[in-house]
């Protein structure tokens, strides 16, 4: 490599996500000259997101090329026929989804793109439950955070601010200040649901502008959020963190960037990231300090695949914990048919949240909790193209009067859950499939417990008790991860701990060995929480660690 | 060849030829679709009904047979598909899908899928694409209550019961 394919920064980081996004944003804002690689392209959201079409439903979230990861998995476990009839996904228009025997490998939703996944979000920002951090200790399961809520509390604050986020205050995640932006009044839809419902509604917090914010305009409820929002409004990383951080002058962002390898050296220290700009270009690039956050499937390949002399097992993995306790989204999605018409495919896509079950102790006889979503228009059902494919059997002129009948009818509840650790389920290196570097892939295994499954029935069998109490009672469709992996929140696969031997970083998200390698974002989770949505911890984190780098920088370390 | 013999071979060699092209019935497979039989199970799936306009009348065929193009595998799958329906409504009928009328259509293509399972999931595909298409039409969107793209105009109403009601 000559000189000109070298390059140099105070801080690397790779990923662009939150985990990149809001370090990159707390380092250039306390002085640091930072260098932000990034696997796929920055979008252009009133160019790129497809709303405004005639068509706009037939366009899933856009993925030019090279923004979606490659990655397999590994054969999934066989489905037990008494559960199928209780959790097999379905619908009236195509029947059962998954008609093999085994659990269907789906997908791990996710963008490579400036901005990471949270361009494909529907803009959750939540905190995690107190207890959510002491899983362990309370109950003898999973693993406990090395922090506690206080210890984050002020990041959570801080992230919020920038972000924008909306909510009203729930007791039971304590504040030091209130929310930046008043919350979003529920839909007519969620209205209906929350006054005919025995539990507990809040409007969802969301990273999504309910008044104008630092030149982004607020939300005008169109639904789609999960197709990349056009106005902005929505709080993804790229108009958020990284917007800002260029803002300083002190960002440079290589987009279409892809870290090939981390050199470790002696001394327990990285000395070199290889990073490939396009085919065949390569550039060595230097830096004091390097932070992974490429998502829990990408982290810990990329750490497996920077295996040297120095790390022969891969680097940072010392304790042969890289790429175990894999944690999914254990989901449940039901669907019904109000009498009456709601125009729920208006507004936010998840307005409501009920947190009663979120508890790691709330589902009775069950570990890990829960919560619950009205998430008609998250389910796809805000076009008349889901509703005519998915709810509505048959076709013809008949289906066609009945589709114009109950259009805006339909309600869904969505749940998702704790996800747990278990030693099936984990990312490893393909043995076969290769990318186009001739790198193996990553490979997804997951296996779903006992408990995972009871957990997955309360989850079922609630959401069909709310639409029976809301009269949707009449079942159009339902699904969830028993019959199928698809994931949207990946987690735990190079876990924070006080103890080398069962964790991967400390409590900063340093590695435990390598003193100038970090990790920011989801894969330092130990725990996955009762099915709160990750990315504003993911930030808190990021903002957290900005402040412990920056230190050391001062420091000269 | 005497005369006699020509017409002794003359059945037998019809025999051969019927049994020639019902052969080659069963194991030629078209690439694509064929456009008279597409246009009619379209039309099927979307007849003209008051203000909803036939498939044909908005040229679904057109488009369906563009998306076929960067779809070969696809095409392929749709061409055999509606194949296997006209060869059906020969054997019930002695005539084509297409010269049905919308009832006999209907009906067709109900017992088809009743008699042959293995094609259902064929069918599943083709009825979404066709609602894919169809219903991004904005002839046939503006029927829907309260609807449209979800931008530039957004629901700013959606605190609202539907503005229909
Ligand atoms: C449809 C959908 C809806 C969701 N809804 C919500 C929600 O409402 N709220 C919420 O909190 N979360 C939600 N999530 C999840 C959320 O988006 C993710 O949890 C979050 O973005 C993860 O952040 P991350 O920083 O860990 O990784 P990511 O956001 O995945 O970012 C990782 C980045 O690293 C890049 N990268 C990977 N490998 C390399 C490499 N070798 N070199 C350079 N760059 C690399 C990738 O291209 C990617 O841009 C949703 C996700 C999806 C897909
Ligand atoms: S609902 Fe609001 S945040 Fe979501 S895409 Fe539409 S305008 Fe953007």
């Amino acid at each position: 490599m000559s000189k000109r394919d070298e390059l140099e920064a105070d801080v690397i980081i790779v990923g662009s996500g939150p985990g990149g996004g809001s370090l990159a944003w707390g380092l250039c804002t306390m002085g640091v000259r930072v260098l932000l690689l990034e696997a796929g392209p920055a979008f252009v959201p009133s160019r790129d997101y497809p709303q405004t079409a005639s068509d706009w439903e037939r366009h899933e979230f856009p993925h030019p090329k090279g923004s979606r990861g490659r990655y397999t998995f590994a054969p999934l476990q066989a489905l037990d026929g008494s559960l199928r009839k209780e959790l097999g996904s379905w619908n009236a228009g195509q029947g059962p989804l998954n008609r093999s025997g085994y659990r269907s490998g789906w997908r791990y939703h996710h963008v490579r793109g400036v901005g990471g996944s949270t361009l494909h979000f529907i803009g959750e920002a939540h905190r995690l439950h107190p207890r959510a951090f002491r899983i362990r200790t309370e109950h003898g399961i999973g693993a406990d955070w090395p922090i506690d809520y206080q210890a984050l509390e002020p990041w959570y604050a801080k992230a919020e601010a920038l972000i924008g986020v909306a909510g009203e205050e729930e007791p039971s995640r304590p504040r030091s200040s209130p929310f930046p932006m008043p919350a979003h009044a529920p839909g007519y839809a969620a209205q209906r649901l929350r006054n005919a419902s025995s539990l507990n509604w809040h409007p969802n917090s969301l990273a999504v502008l309910s008044r104008p914010f630092q030149g982004r305009p607020a939300c005008n409820y169109c639904s789609a959020c999960n197709r990349g929002c056009p106005r902005t409004d929505k709080g993804s990383t790229d108009v958020t963190f990284i917007r800002q951080a260029l803002a300083s002058g002190r960002l440079t962002l290589m987009p279409q960037t892809e870290a090939v390898s981390l050199v470790a050296g002696p001394s327990d220290r990285v000395a070199a990231l290889i990073a490939s700009t396009g085919k065949n270009k390569y550039k060595r690039i230097q830096g004091r300090f390097y932070v992974i956050a490429c998502g829990a499937v990408e982290t810990p390949r990329l750490l497996l695949l920077s295996a040297n002399n120095h790390a022969p097992r891969g680097l940072a993995n010392e304790s042969g914990q890289v790429g175990r306790n894999f944690m999914e989204t254990i989901f449940w999605k039901s669907t019904g048919l109000h009498p009456h018409s709601l125009g729920s495919h208006r507004g936010l896509p998840a307005d409501l949240v009920c947190w009663d079950f979120n508890a790691p102790d709330a589902i009775p006889n069950v570990i890990g909790g829960c919560r619950f979503t009205h998430s008609t228009a998250e389910g796809g059902f805000n076009g008349p193209i889901a509703h005519a494919t998915r709810a509505l059997a048959g076709w013809g002129a008949r289906h066609r009067r009945q589709l114009q009948k109950e259009f805006g009818h339909l309600l869904s509840i969505g749940a998702i859950g704790e996800s747990l650790p278990h030693p099936d389920s984990r990312i490893t290196l393909d043995p076969k499939r290769k990318d186009a570097f001739g790198r193996p892939l990553a490979r997804i295994h997951s296996h779903l417990d006992k408990m995972a499954i009871e957990r997955l029935r309360f989850m079922a069998r609630k959401s069909r008790e709310i639409l029976q109490e809301v009269g949707a009672e009449e079942l159009r469709e339902e699904y969830g991860s028993y019959d199928f992996f698809s994931s949207t929140h990946v987690f735990g696969t190079a876990r924070m701990g006080l103890d080398p031997e069962t964790s991967v970083v400390n409590a900063d998200g340093r590695s435990h060995r390598w003193t100038n390698l970090y990790i920011s974002d989801a894969s330092v989770f130990p725990s996955s929480g009762g099915g709160e949505s990750p990315s504003l911890t993911i930030a808190a984190l990021g903002l957290r660690m900005a402040r412990h780098i920056a230190d050391r920088l001062m420091r000269r370390e | 060849m005497k005369r006699r013999t020509l017409l002794l071979l003359a059945p037998a060699s019809a025999a051969i030829a019927a049994g020639f092209w019902r052969l080659k019935d069963l194991l030629w497979q078209p690439n694509t679709p064929d456009a008279v039989l597409l246009t009619a199970f379209l039309d099927t799936l979307f007849p003209a009904d008051g203000e909803w306009p036939a498939a044909s009348a908005l040229d679904m065929e057109k488009e369906l047979e563009r998306s076929f193009a960067h779809r070969p595998h696809q095409a392929k799958k749709v061409a055999r598909l509606l194949e296997v329906l006209d060869r059906h409504s020969r054997q019930m009928t002695n005539l084509g899908f297409a010269h049905h009328s919308l009832e006999e259509r209907e009906r067709l293509i109900e017992t088809l899928l009743e008699e042959k399972g293995d094609l259902a999931m064929s069918f599943v595909g083709l009825r979404a694409l066709a609602f894919q298409i169809y219903y991004s039409h904005p002839t046939v969107w503006s029927s829907l209550p309260d609807y449209h793209p979800p931008q530039p105009l957004g629901y700013p109403d959606y605190q609202q019961p539907p503005a229909h009601v």
